[in-house]
């Protein structure tokens, strides 16, 4: 089987196309933030599993919760997916949409994992020296964790910048080993 | 507690003082999946193929298929540790060996790591598993031999170096004998070797290692052994880690000799890590680049001219040429050498040493089949004096199975036919060797002279490997000028036919065997 963001992927592109088409970018993004976490709720998912539950039920039955959340062409987009019986991916759906989004928008999401809360001044200093070695704007979202002791983790797509002193001391540890 | 070398307070000082502290950035993934030694891994959008990738528990893996939304790789080593959602790390290098003369005696893993507690391995250089061959502007044609000290091998199919020869044969023929024996004649002839086992038995390995030890040939050896039990991925770069640690002698202008026992057991490997990656098969079930797993392979091994070797070095080792001599080992199933990967190996190699059960089992060891067995290269390498002499052998052979059919009616035949019949049967008992006991280039030239000259027809054929044995001991006691000077020149003269003509009457009319 091919995997899910693979299968994603022609979704996700077509959803974008039609979205910077009718400049709707930020809407579309919330739609699928609210489809994917209806169909990551672990009843919803078992739903959606479950063969015996007709397709049409099933897109009633996501209209339904979304209600005022979905406009027409999202509705569609929830029937297609219902048709193809692909409603599992819709997640993979909305990941690949906002990658696509901010490579449109020439920004990109980073993660700061760091050991102690991260003042505003460092998250600007961090922010412009993101943005020059990745030339583009950079969104942070910041997060702690005490195991690293200090220093941070930069995490954007794929790249990590690991400026931990746990990574130094496991690099030490190797050094001195060998 | 026994204290390690590297904990001396000093060098701990220096190594903390050294350190690098700065901050790495690398590309991460994380493992999808894990089945069977092959690891579906999520992201890595920057990994080359070929590169090695790190596992959490310092584990490798080499990328081999890079596909839109994953990379899958093969795990090289225990995967038993590895679990769904660890994070992989590129490496950004080419997964490579340790390479350097410090190798020599060792017995390592596909990786290099020494795996016969004789401590750490201290090279300085590593390189490379996978390179492209060396082209056509730097390379040169075969002119010298790798003498094997095997009659047999040497009169009729001899080698040279830089030539590709394949061993082939069934299982029990002696295929790894013919090689153990080339590696053995090598010792204080410069010819560095190097003997990569695949997906043999340990057991088989360690009794490799032993003999050679034995006969003072694991100073000049390297032993690359990838085991039945280590995983398929190891079994199949184990061939090129062995390369490489040859090319190195090649490239600085030394010679080298790298047996692979035995490709097939590669395919096999390669096979596995194939289907497993989701390859479509081919015949066989091999995927469709079997054959370039092997061609790319025998290419490496090759002669190299003196101005590649000096370009390479940057001048330091100057007009001298290099060379890679590969004994590919290839088995066969109940003798059929028209399977997929027999045929491939034999169209890659510059001919085949033809081993076969019935020789084997008739008591001729080794058990060459001298009509099938050919060097397409070796005749331009081939010693003067053997060369001279062993076209007779490989005649009078030749004839005699064409009438071999015919000797149970020996009393009916024609003169002429029942002497091509009994100097048939001489030779065939001549070629018959000792595992283990090379023979020089004298001792070599003696036998073959002997039976062109016709010295052997009026001595009983059960007698022939007696008669030997007692004139090689003959002459190297009472001719060792003469065994001496054909060693060191190898040619051949009236002169030297003279007194080889001399040495064996005398030995005749005054010796008994």
């Amino acid at each position: 089987m091919a995997e899910a963001s693979t299968i994603a992927r022609p979704y996700a592109q077509a959803v974008f196309d039609l979205a910077t088409g009718s400049k709707k970018l930020s809407e579309w993004s919330k739609q699928l933030d609210t489809l994917s976490a209806i169909v990551n709720d672990n009843q919803i998912s078992g739903l959606i599993a479950n063969p015996s539950v007709e397709s049409e039920q099933l897109v009633d039955l996501l209209i339904n919760i979304a209600k005022d959340n979905l406009d027409q062409e999202g509705k569609n987009l929830v029937k297609v997916l219902a048709e193809n019986d692909r409603l599992s991916v819709i997640s993979e759906i909305a990941t690949i949409f906002e990658e696509l989004k901010d490579e449109a928008e020439k920004t990109v999401q980073a993660e700061v994992i760091s050991a102690y809360e991260l003042k505003n001044d460092q998250k600007s200093k961090l922010q412009a020296a993101l943005k020059k070695r990745l030339g583009c704007e950079v969104e942070i979202t910041s997060r702690v964790d005490k195991d690293l002791l200090g220093g941070a983790i930069i995490r954007a797509g794929d790249m990590i910048i690991d400026g931990s002193v746990t990574a130094q001391l496991d690099r030490l540890t190797s050094e001195l080993s060998h | 507690m026994q204290l390690n070398p590297a904990e001396i307070s000093e060098l701990i000082k220096q190594k903390i003082q050294n350190f690098d502290a700065t901050t790495e950035a690398r590309t991460e993934g994380t493992v999808v999946s894990l089945t069977d030694g092959i690891a579906r891994v999520h992201g890595l959008s920057d990994v080359m193929s070929g590169e090695m990738l790190e596992f959490p528990g310092n584990i490798y893996g080499l990328a081999l298929n890079l596909e839109r939304d994953s990379v899958g790789a093969v795990i090289l080593g225990d995967y038993q540790g590895i679990t769904e959602g660890d994070s992989v790390k590129c490496t950004g290098r080419i997964l490579e060996v340790p390479v350097g003369p410090e190798l020599m005696g060792r017995v390592v893993d596909s990786l290099g790591n020494p795996i016969d507690g004789k401590g750490p391995v201290k090279t300085s250089m590593s390189s490379a598993i996978e390179k492209i061959a060396p082209g056509v502007i730097a390379r040169q044609s075969v002119d010298e031999p790798v003498q094997t000290g095997l009659k047999a091998i040497d009169a009729m199919v001899p080698i040279g170096r830089g030539q590709r020869e394949l061993i082939i044969g069934d299982r029990q023929t002696g295929k790894t004998a013919v090689a153990i024996d080339a590696i053995i004649n090598q010792k204080g002839k410069g010819v560095k070797c190097i003997y990569v086992a695949i997906g043999q038995k340990a057991s088989s390995v360690a009794s490799v290692v032993r003999k050679l030890e034995e006969h003072g040939a694991l100073d000049h050896t390297i032993i690359v052994s990838a085991a039945a039990s280590d995983s398929a991925a190891m079994q199949y770069i184990a061939p090129y880690a062995g390369c490489t640690m040859g090319e190195y002698f090649r490239d600085r202008g030394e010679d080298a000799l790298i047996v692979y026992d035995d490709l097939t057991k590669q395919a096999w490997a390669y096979r596995q890590v194939s289907l497993l990656l989701r390859r479509p098969p081919g015949r066989e079930a091999y995927p469709g680049d079997v054959f370039y797993l092997h061609s790319r392979l025998l290419e490496r091994a090759s002669r190299v001219n003196a101005e590649y070797v000096e370009n390479f070095t940057d001048g330091k080792v100057k007009g001298k040429t290099g060379s890679l001599t590969a004994l590919p080992i290839i088995e066969t199933q109940g003798g059929d050498v028209s399977a997929f990967v027999p045929t491939n190996v034999i169209s890659i190699t510059d001919g085949q040493i033809f081993l076969e059960t019935d020789l084997f089992n008739s008591g001729i060891r080794p058990a060459i089949n001298a009509g099938l067995s050919v060097s397409r290269v070796g005749g331009a390498a081939q010693t003067k004096i053997i060369k001279k002499l062993g076209g007779g052998v490989r005649l009078d052979l030749a004839q005699y199975r064409e009438l071999a059919a015919f000797a149970q009616f020996a009393s009916d035949l024609d003169e002429s036919t029942r002497k091509q019949i009994e100097r048939g049967q001489r030779v065939t008992e001549l070629m018959k060797q000792k595992q283990y006991s090379p023979l020089s280039i004298a001792e070599m030239g003696l036998s073959l002279f002997a039976a062109n000259e016709g010295f052997l027809d009026d001595v009983p054929v059960e007698k022939i490997v007696d008669f030997e044995e007692a004139m090689h001991s003959f002459a190297n006691s009472n001719s060792a000028d003469l065994m001496k000077e054909i060693n060191e020149s190898g040619g051949y003269s009236d002169d030297i036919a003279g007194k080889l003509r001399g040495t064996i009457e005398k030995f005749k009319s005054t010796s008994t065997w």
